[in-house]
C-alpha cells in the first residue's frame, strides 16, 4: 500500500463549535481527570475508613490521595483517548499506527503522533515547567537575602528547595530529548515517524500531568525531603509528599517509555546508507540516554512504589523499626539517581558536538572518540552510586572503588572535551548565538567537571558534602551543562520548527546576560559551601550575608535574562515573524535540506545517506595536520 | 602560506601560565583552604584540597586559554564568503597522547584519595560501624545522638553522661559514634573536618584529634525536617585537665537524668511513631 | 587554504517528487523489527524494576535490623505459591508453543495461546487467593513487606502481558472472520500479527523467568 504526496484529510468545515468540543479532546480528558480526582478520593476513603491506620491519621489520608491521583491521570488520558486504541485491540481490530488526528493548531492540543507536533508540545510544555521551577528559584534566592528565615517559614523554605529540585530533575530530563530528539531524529534517520507514535505522545501527556501533581503539592503542605526523598523522613512527611511519589513515579515511566521508543526507533528504522558510523552525533547521544533511561527509570519506580507502599498500607522497606533500613532507599534512589545526572548530561554532549561542526565549517573532530565516550559514561554511570553516600557510613570499605570508577568516568567525560577542543582547532568559526551557548558549555561544564574531581574524592568530599560547595557542582554541570544547550538548541532549531527566525540582538543580550550572571551567581558558592552553609537551609552564618546577596542578586539578572528570552520568543515568533532562509546555518544535516514547514511525511522520497553529516571544510593539508579517513 | 604554528605558540603560552599560576594558587590559596588545621583530619584535608587544586589548575587553564586562543585566532574573516575549515577529522597521535594523560592523572588521584583515605583513618569521614583503619592507641569514645532537631552527646566511659554541647579534649584520638534517634541527620563539625550521617539503627562511626584549642560549629547537613535549619550549635575543644574537671561536673550535674536514661548502646530503637513532625 | 563553501551542493539534498507520483511505503519489515526490539527492552527495563525487589529482599535479609526481618510464624502458603507459579510456567510454554506453531505456518496457534492467557489468569487468581489465605500481612516485618509488594507488582505485570497475548489472538481471529484490511499508515495489518505475537511470547517466556526467580526466592530461600 502506498501513500501519496502530502495527504492533509479534508477539513471537516462547518462543524458546529459544540459538535467539536465534545469527543477526546484536552477539554474532556481535564473533565475526565478531576472527575476521576474526585472518584478516587472516594474511592481511597472507603479503603483506609476500614483500616486502622487511617484511625492514627485524622486528617492526613495518603491512601486516599494516591488513589485519587492515579484515578486523576487514568481519567485525564482515557478523555484524551489513549484508551481507544488498547479497547479496540482488545477486540481484535487491527494495528495502525495514528489516531484521527484533528487538523491545524488543534493538533497541538491533544494526543497527536506526528512526532513533529509531540516536539511542539514538549518544548512548550517543559518550558512552563522550566518557568515554574525557576520562579521557585527565584524565591529561594529571595528568602537567602537573608541569613534568617524571614520571607518565608522554615518548612515552605525547604518545601521551595525541594519543589524547585524536584521540578527540574523531573522535567528536565526530558528537557532535550522530549522536545528535539522527538521532532529531529526521526528526520535525522531518514524516517517519517517514531517506532511507537503512540507511546511518543502517551509519554508528552503523561509528563504533563506529573508537572501539574507536583505544582499541587502547595495545596498538601508541600513536602519536606528535597528531590531526593529520604526515608524516613519521606514516611513521615505529611500528604505533600504523595505529589512527589507519583510525579517522580510518572516522569521514571514517562522517561522509560520515552528511551525506548528512541532506542528502538534508532535500531530499525534508519534509512538506507545510514550506517552506525555515519549516525549524527546527536542522535548517538539519544541512545546513550536512551539506554539509560530505559533501565534507572524502573528502578526509581520500583523505590518509589515501595515509599508509597511504607506510607499507606505499612511495609517497612525503609523503616528501621520494622526491619527495614534507610539505607536501602539510598542505595535503590542513586542507583537510579547517578544515571539520571548523566540522563541531563549525555544529550548537551550530544548538541555540542553537533553544533560545532557547523559553525566552525569542520569535520567533527574524532568521531569515534566522541561516540565512545559517550557509551562508556553510560556504561560506568551504573557503577558509581555509592560517591553519593561518601559520608553516610553505608560500604564505607567499599570507597575507594567507587572514588575510583568515578574518577574513572572523567575519562570519557574527558573525549567529549577532546573533541570539541579538536574540532575548534583551526577552524572558520562565526560566534552566532547558538555557537555561543555551545562554547559556554565548554566553560561552564569543565568548571563542572573540575569540582567533581573534588566531590568525588572522599577526604575533600567530607567537607563539601551537603554543602552548598556541592549545590555549585552541580548546578554548573546541569543548569551549565544542560540548560545551556537546551538554548543553544532552542536558537538552533527552533528556526525550523517554526520557521520563523529569532531577534539577533537580543538573542546575543540573552546569552551574554545568562553567562555572566550564571557565573556570578554559582561560582561564589563554591566558597560558600566551603565556608560552611549546609544546603536546604535558610539560616546560615552571618558573616556569609555580604557573599549570599551577591549571590541572589546575579540570580535575579540570571532570571532577567530568562525573561528577555521569554520576551525575545514573544517578539519575534508571535509579532514580528520574520521567515528564516532555508538553510541559514549551511548545515549539512539532513534537517535542513527538506521544506520549511517540514511536511506530514518528512520525507516524499526515503533519503539515501552517503557520508555522515559533517563533510565541511577543504579536504586539504593545513599546517600539518594529516587528515585521516572518516571517524577517525 | 605564512601561518604561525599555533600548536607551538599554544603549548608555549599553556606551559607558561601554568608554571605562573599553578605555584601561586598552591602558595596563596593553599593555606587559606577550609577547613583549617584544627585537627588532625582537617588538616589533610586541607592538604588533599591544595593538591587537588594544583591539579586542576593546569587543566583549567588548558581549556580555557585553549577557547580564547581559538576564538581570537580561528574566525570566520568578517564580510564576504564563508570560508570553510580543513577537513580534519582526528589525529591517531593526539587522541592517544590525550587518553594517556587522563588515565593517568585520574588513576593517580584515585590513589592519592585513597591512600589519603586509609592514612587518615576516614580523614574524618563517617566510616561505618566497622571502619577498615582504626588508629591505634587509647581513644575516646563520644556518642553523637541525632534527633529532631538536635544533636545530645554521651559519653561512654565516663557513666554514659549525655550533655547537649559537645567538648572534646585537645590532643586526644576521638571516636564519634554517630547514630539517630529518627531521620537520618548529619553532624558536620565544619572545623573538625568531620562529617559523618546519622542514621537510625546505624552506629557511624568517624576519627578526629582536635590538635587546637578552641570553638567549633556543629551543624546538621542532611534535611530532617522543617527544623533542619536551626540545627546548629556550637562546640569546644579543651585542655586535656579542663576537659577532666568539665566532664567531672557534668556528671555530677546530669546524674538525675543519666539515671533516667537507656543504657548506653551503639544504636536505640526508635519508638514506633509515625508522622512525627 | 580553504574555499567558499557558497555555491557547494549542501549535503544530501532530497530531490522533490513529481506530483501525483506514488510514495512507496516504509520497508515492511521495520514495524515488525521495531516490535522485537520493543520487546528486549521492555525485558531490560522489567529485569531493573525487579532487581530493585531482589536487591531489597537480600539487602534487608543481610542486615536484618533487629531481627525483625522475619519472624517464625510469616510462611507463605507453599501449596497455593507453587500452583501459581506451576501457572505461570505452563502458561508460557503454551505461549512459546503457540510462537512455534504460528511460525511453522499452523492454523492452529490460536489455540494454545488462549490456554496461556487462561493459565495466566489463573495464576493472578490463585496469587489472590492466597492473599486472603496466609497469616500475615505487609506489616509484618522486612520479609512480608517483599514479599506482598513484590507478588503483587509481578501479578499487574502478568497481567498486563496477558492482556497482550490477548490482542494477538482476538486480532487473528478477527482477521480470519474479516478479510485483511489495510490501514491508512501501516501497510497490510495483517503482517503484524506474526512478528507481534513473537514479541509477546518472547515477554512473557521472561517475564515467566522472573516469576520463577521470584519464586525462589519468596517461597524456597
Ligand atoms: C535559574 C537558575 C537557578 C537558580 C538561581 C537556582 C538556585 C538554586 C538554589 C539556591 C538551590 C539550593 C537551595 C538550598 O539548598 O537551600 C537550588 C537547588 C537545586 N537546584 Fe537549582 N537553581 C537554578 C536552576 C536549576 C536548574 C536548571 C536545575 C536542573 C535542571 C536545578 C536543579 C536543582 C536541584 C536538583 C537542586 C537541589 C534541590 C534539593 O536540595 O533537593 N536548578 N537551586
Ligand atoms: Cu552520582
Ligand atoms: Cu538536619
Amino acid at each position: 500500500m502506498t501513500t501519496t504526496a502530502a495527504v492533509p484529510t479534508p477539513q471537516p468545515t462547518g462543524r458546529p463549535l459544540w459538535r467539536r468540543l465534545i469527543g477526546f479532546n484536552l477539554l474532556t480528558a481535564v473533565a475526565l481527570g478531576v472527575g476521576g480526582y474526585y472518584l478516587g478520593w472516594f474511592i481511597g476513603h472507603q479503603i483506609s475508613a476500614k483500616s486502622l491506620a487511617y484511625q492514627e491519621k485524622t486528617s492526613e489520608n495518603d491512601v486516599a490521595l494516591l488513589v485519587a491521583y492515579l484515578f486523576g491521570v487514568v481519567g485525564f488520558l482515557i478523555g484524551l483517548g489513549f484508551a481507544n486504541y488498547p479497547v479496540s485491540r482488545l477486540l481484535g481490530r487491527p494495528a495502525s499506527l495514528r489516531e484521527k488526528e484533528e487538523e491545524g493548531i488543534g493538533r497541538y492540543f491533544g494526543l497527536c503522533t506526528d512526532h513533529k507536533v509531540v516536539g511542539m508540545q514538549y518544548l512548550i510544555g517543559i518550558g512552563l515547567f522550566f518557568f515554574i521551577g525557576g520562579v521557585n528559584a527565584m524565591l529561594i534566592r529571595t528568602e537567602l537575602l537573608h541569613s534568617t528565615p524571614t520571607f518565608v517559614g522554615p518548612g515552605q523554605y525547604i518545601s521551595l528547595v525541594g519543589m524547585h529540585g524536584t521540578m527540574m530533575m523531573g522535567m528536565m530530563t526530558s528537557g532535550i530529548l522530549g522536545p528535539f530528539a522527538n521532532y529531529f531524529v526521526p528526520i535525522m534517520l531518514g524516517a517519517r515517524r517514531m517506532a511507537f507514535p503512540r507511546i511518543e505522545a502517551l509519554t508528552f501527556w503523561l509528563l504533563m500531568a506529573a508537572g501539574f501533581i507536583l505544582t499541587s503539592t502547595i495545596f498538601f503542605g508541600g513536602f519536606p525531603t528535597g528531590w531526593t526523598g529520604y526515608e524516613p523522613l519521606n514516611d513521615q512527611a505529611v500528604m505533600g509528599m504523595d505529589s512527589y511519589i507519583i510525579f517522580f513515579a510518572l516522569v521514571g515511566i514517562s522517561m522509560c517509555l520515552l528511551g525506548l521508543n528512541m532506542m528502538a526507533t534508532i535500531i530499525t528504522m534508519r534509512a538506507p546508507g545510514l550506517t552506525w558510523s555515519r549516525l549524527p552525533i546527536f542522535v548517538w547521544s539519544v541512545l546513550a540516554t536512551a539506554v539509560l533511561m530505559v533501565l534507572a527509570a524502573p528502578v526509581l519506580v520500583a523505590t518509589l512504589t515501595m515509599a508509597a507502599l511504607d506510607r499507606t498500607i505499612d511495609t517497612s522497606f525503609f523503616i528501621p523499626g520494622g526491619g527495614g533500613s534507610s539505607y536501602l532507599f539510598e542505595n535503590l534512589f542513586w542507583f537510579f539517581g547517578h544515571p539520571e545526572v548523566y540522563i541531563l548530561a549525555l544529550p548537551g554532549f550530544g548538541i555540542v558536538l553537533e553544533l560545532l561542526p557547523v559553525f566552525t565549517r569542520k569535520p567533527l573532530w574524532g568521531y569515534r572518540l566522541a561516540v565512545s565516550g559517550m557509551l562508556g559514561v553510560t556504561l560506568l554511570s551504573f557503577f558509581v552510586w555509592q560517591h553519593h553516600l561518601f559520608v553516610s557510613g553505608i560500604n564505607a570499605d567499599l570507597r575507594p572503588f567507587y572514588m575510583l570508577s568515578t574518577e574513572i568516568i572523567s575519562i570519557p567525560t574527558g573525549f567529549i572535551f577532546l573533541c570539541a577542543m579538536g574540532t575548534l582547532w583551526k577552524a572558520r568559526s562565526s560566534f552566532s548565538v547558538p555557537m555561543l551557548f555551545c562554547l559556554a558549555w565548554v566553560f561552564n561544564f569543565l568548571i563542572g567537571g573540575l569540582s567533581g574531581v573534588f566531590v568525588s574524592d572522599t577526604p575533600s568530599d567530607t567537607s563539601t558534602h551537603g554543602s552548598f560547595f556541592t549545590m555549585a557542582h552541580f548546578h554548573y554541570t546541569i543548569m551549565g551543562g544542560l540548560i545551556f544547550t537546551f538554548f543553544a538548541a532552542i536558537y538552533y532549531w527552533v528556526p525550523k520548527m517554526t520557521g520563523l527566525r529569532f531577534n539577533e540582538r537580543l538573542a546575543k543580550l540573552h546569552f551574554w546576560l545568562m553567562f555572566i550572571a550564571f557565573n556570578s551567581t554559582f561560582l561564589p558558592l563554591f566558597a560558600i559551601g566551603m565556608m560552611g552553609q549546609p544546603r536546604r537551609v535558610s539560616q546560615y552564618a552571618p558573616n556569609l550575608h555580604a557573599l549570599n546577596t551577591w549571590v541572589s542578586i546575579s540570580a535575579f539578572v540570571l532570571g532577567l535574562s530568562m525573561l528577555i528570552f521569554i520576551a525575545n520568543t514573544v517578539y519575534s515568533m508571535i509579532f514580528v515573524r520574520l521567515p528564516v532562509a532555508m538553510n541559514p546555518w549551511r548545515s549539512k544535516s539532513i534537517e535542513w535540506q527538506i521544506p520549511t514547514p517540514v511536511p506530514v511525511y518528512n520525507f516524499e522520497q526515503v533519503p539515501v545517506f552517503d557520508s555522515d553529516p559533517y563533510d565541511y571544510g577543504t579536504p586539504i593539508h593545513v599546517g600539518g595536520t594529516r587528515p585521516e579517513p572518516a571517524g577517525a | 602560506m605564512s601561518e604561525p604554528n599555533h600548536a607551538r605558540r599554544f603549548a608555549l603560552i599553556w606551559g607558561i601560565a601554568s608554571v605562573v599560576a599553578t605555584p601561586l594558587v598552591i602558595v596563596l590559596l593553599g593555606p587559606i583552604l577550609p577547613p583549617g588545621k584544627s585537627t588532625e583530619q582537617a588538616a589533610g584535608q586541607v592538604t588533599d584540597n591544595t593538591v587537588l587544586l594544583g591539579m586542576a589548575t593546569p587543566v583549567l587553564l588548558l581549556v580555557v586559554l585553549y577557547l580564547a586562543y581559538s576564538s581570537i585566532y580561528f574566525r570566520q574573516p568578517k564580510g564576504g564568503a564563508v570560508l570553510e575549515g580543513p577537513a580534519v577529522r582526528g589525529d591517531a597521535r593526539v587522541q592517544t597522547t590525550w587518553i594517556i594523560v587522563t588515565t593517568a592523572l585520574v588513576l593517580s588521584l584515585a590513589a592519592y584519595g585513597t591512600a589519603r583515605l586509609l592514612s587518615d583513618n576516614g580523614a574524618g569521614s563517617g566510616s561505618g560501624p566497622t571502619p577498615l583503619t582504626v588508629p591505634k592507641g587509647p581513644k575516646l569514645p563520644v556518642q553523637v545522638i541525632g534527633q529532631q532537631w538536635a544533636f545530645t552527646y554521651r559519653y561512654p566511659t565516663y557513666g554514659g553522661v549525655e550533655v547537649p554541647h559537645l567538648v572534646l579534649p585537645e590532643g586526644k584520638m576521638i571516636e564519634l559514634h554517630v547514630t539517630s534517634l529518627d531521620v537520618i541527620h548529619s553532624f558536620w563539625a565544619r572545623q573538625l573536618g568531620v562529617k559523618a550521617d546519622a542514621n537510625p539503627q546505624v552506629d557511624n562511626i568517624a576519627f578526629v584529634e582536635p590538635t587546637k584549642v578552641g570553638a567549633f560549629e556543629v551543624r546538621c547537613s542532611e534535611l530532617c525536617g522543617l527544623w533542619h535549619g536551626e540545627m546548629f550549635d556550637h562546640g569546644r575543644v579543651v585542655t586535656q585537665a579542663e576537659f577532666a574537671t568539665w566532664i567531672q561536673q557534668a556528671q555530677v550535674a546530669y546524674a538525675p537524668a543519666t539515671k533516667a536514661l537507656p543504657p548506653y548502646s551503639t544504636t536505640y530503637l526508635p519508638e514506633p511513631t509515625r508522622r512525627g513532625g | 587554504m580553504a574555499s567558499p563553501s557558497e555555491g557547494l551542493p549542501l549535503g544530501r539534498t532530497v530531490p522533490p517528487v513529481p506530483a501525483g507520483v506514488e510514495i512507496p511505503p516504509e520497508p515492511p519489515d521495520v514495524g515488525a523489527r521495531a516490535l522485537s526490539v520493543a520487546s528486549r527492552l521492555l525485558a531490560g527495563a522489567t529485569t531493573f524494576f525487579f532487581l530493585a525487589f531482589i536487591f531489597a529482599y537480600f539487602y534487608l535479609r543481610s542486615i536484618n535490623v533487629e531481627h525483625l526481618w522475619r519472624h517464625g510464624h510469616i510462611d507463605p502458603n507453599q501449596a497455593l505459591g507453587g500452583a501459581m507459579i506451576g501457572c505461570v510456567v505452563l502458561s508460557a510454554i503454551l505461549a512459546i508453543v503457540s510462537g512455534r506453531q504460528m511460525k511453522a505456518g499452523s492454523r492452529s496457534w490460536p489455540a494454545p495461546a488462549a490456554g496461556a492467557v487462561v493459565l495466566g489468569l489463573a495464576a493472578v487468581a490463585l496469587q489472590c487467593i492466597e492473599y486472603t489465605r496466609q497469616h500475615f500481612g505487609p506489616t509484618d516485618g522486612a520479609y512480608a513487606s517483599v514479599f506482598c509488594a513484590w507478588t503483587a507488582l509481578y501479578l499487574i505485570a502478568v497481567l498486563g502481558t496477558m492482556y497482550w497475548l490477548e490482542t494477538q489472538v482476538a486480532t487473528e481471529l478477527r482477521a480470519r472472520r474479516e478479510p485483511a484490511p489495510t490501514s491508512g499508515d501501516i501497510g497490510r495489518a495483517d503482517e503484524l500479527i506474526a512478528p507481534a505475537l513473537d514479541a509477546t511470547v518472547f515477554y512473557w517466556a521472561f517475564l515467566a523467568a522472573i516469576g520463577v526467580v521470584t519464586y525462589v526466592v519468596l517461597y524456597l530461600l
